[in-house]
């Protein structure tokens, strides 16, 4: 069984993305590289784009944003392969209902899709493991645990940087989709 | 509470607890018990249609976004998230109240990006259905079409992209629209 792997880059920016809005239920897209799909199913996340942090219930915005994140990677040799959130609640593990469709959306488009739950009792400024639970789509509209592992590229390197990147306070830098619609000059790519 | 049953923090405090706990019903409940007592805190409608969109009971939560409406009619974020909630119910007549609502917000604050993709979305979209007269679907079209220069006005204005170009977005948007030729 084949290991998934998640890139520094990737990792860093889920967990700024998390720091940036503890208190509000948060979500992004997973980018592959293409030449990184084996048999058509991604085995390397190089990148992940923040989308939104406000009203995440209300569709619009994400339809907006990944159809915007579409055609941004359609150029840049990437495609989406899977979809982060994160809920407001400490305790909060479940995949709402909103972020199942999502994730259902984008395994159409893309076979062998991940869904990843930020298991927020992991996180701590000095992170220890990552905080990541993966799920594979099994059918349509159910998504069970994944059997296959989600490592870190430079595994304890990767959980350094992230913690630095907290205590710094750099996470206030980054920039979501939600923050891109109230000031088009930021660039949500990052 | 019941000690002095005007104690709106302590109320609250109870509404936050059960939110806490991750109990949203309990606490949609609570918060609707205050509100029939404090009927014009905005903050706690506010609140009550957080709740209610997270439940996805999306009616109550329309019903609370229009209290808040009623409080604040120039206040162009409010209709830009009715204009939202009523486009995440779905339905061609929702779609139309939705257009309308996002229309006031782009009259109210001409820079809100929400309100203008959620327009070219909706009249897109209405314009596309092939149940209505053509003369409708022209005039939805026409509203895509101003809308999408709109956006594209606003990008080439902070120089993300080129005079004259359009996102990659509107670009497939509009291509579904094979109307725009005749209205152009």
């Amino acid at each position: 069984m084949d290991d998934l792997e998640i890139s520094t880059r990737a990792y860093c920016k889920i967990i700024m993305h998390c720091a940036k809005y503890p208190s509000c239920n948060v979500n992004g897209v997973l980018l592959t590289h293409k030449s990184d799909l084996k048999n058509g199913r991604p085995t390397k996340f190089c990148d992940a784009v923040p989308l939104c942090h406000l009203n995440t219930g209300l569709s619009l915005v994400p339809e907006i944003a990944l159809a915007q994140v579409s055609g941004i990677v359609g150029a840049a040799g990437t495609v989406i392969s899977g979809f982060y959130h994160a809920h407001d609640n400490l305790k909060d593990n479940h995949v709402d209902v909103f972020s199942q469709k999502i994730a259902d959306k984008i395994a159409e488009n893309q076979d062998g899709a991940v869904l990843v739950t930020i298991d927020s009792k992991r996180l701590a400024l000095k992170i220890q493991n990552d905080g990541l639970i993966v799920r594979h789509n099994v059918a349509e509209g159910a998504w069970k645990l994944s059997e296959k592992k989600l490592k870190l590229e430079h595994e304890s390197i990767t959980l350094a940087c992230a913690s630095a990147l907290v205590r710094e306070g750099i996470f206030r830098e980054l920039v979501d989709f939600d923050n891109h619609l109230d000031d088009i000059t930021q660039d949500y790519v990052n | 509470i019941q000690a002095d049953e005007s104690n709106s923090s302590a109320r609250k405090r109870k509404v936050a607890i059960h939110k806490a706990r991750g109990d949203n019903p309990a606490a949609i409940q609570e918060l609707c018990k205050y509100l029939k007592v404090f009927m014009s805190d905005q903050e706690a409608f506010q609140e009550l249609c957080d709740l209610y969109i997270q439940e996805q009971d999306y009616k109550q939560a329309a019903f609370c976004c229009e209290e808040l409406l009623l409080h604040n009619p120039h206040n162009h974020l409010y209709h830009q998230r009715l204009g939202d909630i009523r486009y995440t119910i779905g339905g061609f007549e929702q779609l139309e109240l939705a257009k309308q609502y996002y229309s006031q917000a782009v009259k109210l604050a001409p820079s809100n990006m929400r309100a203008l993709y959620g327009l070219l979305l909706t009249s897109t979209q209405l314009a596309a259905n092939p149940r209505y007269p053509q003369v409708k679907r022209k005039e939805y079209a026409k509203v895509a079409f101003w809308t999408s220069k709109q956006i594209s006005s606003r990008y080439s204005n902070v120089g993300a992209i080129e005079q004259g170009d359009q996102l990659p977005i509107i670009e497939g948007l509009m291509s579904q629209l094979d109307l725009t030729k005749q209205v152009l």
